[in-house]
């Protein structure tokens, strides 16, 4: 009998035990996940940027502010930024350019279309884009033309649109066109 | 009890374990390691530059030929407000708010970009005027009735003149030409670990240039000249005089920009190539002050049609020259033997 009830001391004793310790396992778990989580957020906080109250006294100050970045960000009218490589090479000559890159960068304060002429025969066209919006790309380009191989002296020609494509402004930017085979 | 011994030996064991932020387990003995491949050198975003338009209205390239001096005689009647360059010479080009002389505003070229760029602008004949010549010089003979129409740097220490020739009754048009070197700033730019745009798929490594950036640019204007000694009448008994329009149009390819390290040979390839047969030998490279760096720190191979030209820079050389290349680089020329040049700019990182 005393066996009996020994037995039965010492299990309970296990069990309670066992208790106890899977309680201070899973505590500590949860301490090393709320550390985990707790030191993202945190980092998450550091990014984030406060906006700037605007009340009657500094309105002006912000505006004027916003004005500012906007002009500085700006092409100056009479101008425009020409992003694009002046070398475009085809594998051939009915396929589209592997390299040919086109950019009208947000700055810029217009839209734009350009054509591509032989240099030294503006009546030969050899492509004509479409309209390209500020901020706008256009790769993968095909000429309008099939061209044998060799290599071409080309002139770009953009032209500024309004909204009603009229055109306000051209510029005229050498381009060498590589036909490989 | 034994058991109850046993088990508790193990929960407080794995509890003592969970609980030691300094655990570190000991990792499988390794007896290969992999290297991972970092990446391909990063090249530098489409090359960008900002260059003057022809505007259709005001026009930066449009001018005005008054060869009898009637806005001067009426006191600028037609042109109510306008102040106009005493000194120009019957050509005036609108150069300001209301104002107008010889010489156009300037036309600003601003390289946006980290490699220089060897720019070259060429002042054209679009349509030809009637009874009218290009001359090619600023100083005029005789009576006949010719303009003069040049492109200058911003010193005016370099300047080219559209020009005409006529043979057999054929005219032909030569167009004045200049060539400039702008520097690229590679310290504009910073290589960066990030997505390229919000919606890539991706990071990558990839240059992006800092804020509020300041670039270099250069200057150009546009000038012309009447021959005032010519008889400027057109009418219905004499030949009707037209004045030519003009074109401009913008040439630019990068210089190669070489990033050296001490100690290491360099070799460039160069933008240089020959047509047909011929071979185009390296005459020469020189520093920024025209110095020519001696032959034995570079060797050099010739353009040919189907190879660009190459200079190799010694390493010994390199070394010596490292401390000028910081920054936004050191530019060398290499001369060839047609005359032609073209830049090199040295990077030290």
């Amino acid at each position: 009998m005393s066996e009996q009830g020994e037995k039965k001391q010492t299990g309970k004793g296990i069990l309670v035990i066992s208790i106890i310790a899977i309680v201070v396992v899973a505590v500590l778990i949860g301490i090393i996940i709320f550390l985990v989580v707790s030191q993202n957020k945190s980092a998450e906080k550091t990014e984030e940027k406060r906006q700037v109250l605007v009340t009657e006294d500094n309105v002006e100050e912000v505006v004027k502010e916003l004005e500012e970045q906007e002009e500085l960000e700006e092409v100056a009218p009479g101008y425009y930024t020409v992003t694009m490589n002046t070398t475009w090479h085809f594998a051939s000559g009915n396929e589209a350019s592997y390299d040919a890159v086109v950019l009208n960068v947000e700055k810029n304060t217009n839209d734009v279309y350009f054509d591509i002429v032989m240099r030294d025969d503006e009546s030969q066209v050899l492509y004509s884009s479409p309209v390209i919006p500020r901020g706008g790309q256009l790769d993968s380009i095909t000429l309008d033309r099939v061209l044998d191989a060799g290599t071409y002296d080309t002139v770009v020609i953009y032209y500024l649109i309004d909204e009603q494509q009229n055109v306000l402004s051209t510029l005229r930017v050498g381009l060498s066109i590589v036909v490989e085979g | 009890m034994v058991r109850f011994k046993r088990v508790l030996a193990v929960v407080m064991a794995t509890s003592m374990v969970l609980g030691s932020s300094l655990t570190a387990f000991a990792s499988p003995i390794a007896t290969t390691g992999q290297g991972d491949y970092e990446g391909n050198k990063v090249d530098y975003p489409v090359l960008s530059v900002t260059l003057p338009t022809a505007d259709s209205t005001s026009g930066q390239f449009k001018y005005i030929a008054d060869p009898n001096g009637l806005i001067r005689e009426s006191g600028s009647m037609r042109y109510s407000g306008a102040t106009w360059a005493s000194d120009a010479q019957g050509v005036f080009f609108k150069n300001g708010e209301n104002s107008y002389g010889a010489l156009s505003k300037p036309l600003v070229v601003s390289n946006q970009n980290a490699q220089s760029i060897v720019l070259s602008v060429s002042l054209a004949n679009k349509t030809a005027g009637q009874n009218v010549a290009y001359k090619n010089s600023s100083t005029f003979t005789g009576t006949d009735k010719e303009i003069y129409l040049a492109l200058y740097n911003s010193d005016y220490s370099k300047s080219s003149a559209i020009s005409q020739a006529t043979t057999d009754g054929n005219t032909t048009y030569t167009a004045a030409k200049l060539d400039l070197l702008i520097q690229g700033k590679p310290s504009n730019y910073a290589l960066k670990y990030s997505k390229v745009t919000t919606d890539a798929q991706s990071e990558t490594y990839h240059y992006e240039k800092i804020a509020n950036p300041t670039w270099n640019q250069e200057s150009v204007y546009v000038g012309g000249l009447l021959n005032m000694a010519a008889d400027w009448t057109s009418g219905e008994n004499t030949a009707a005089i037209t004045f030519p329009e003009v074109t401009v149009t913008w040439d630019y390819a990068a210089a190669p920009l070489v990033t050296i390290k001490s100690g290491i040979a360099s070799t460039v390839t160069l933008n240089k190539k020959a047509s047909g047969s011929d071979s185009i030998t390296v005459s020469k490279v020189t520093l920024a002050d025209g110095t020519a760096v001696a032959g034995t720190n570079y060797t050099a191979t010739a353009a040919t049609a189907s190879a660009n030209a190459t200079v190799t820079l010694k390493a010994d050389w390199i070394t010596a020259a490292a401390p000028a290349c910081v920054g936004d680089g050191y530019v060398i020329t290499v001369v060839y033997s047609d005359s032609t040049s073209e830049p090199i700019v040295l990077l030290a990182k």
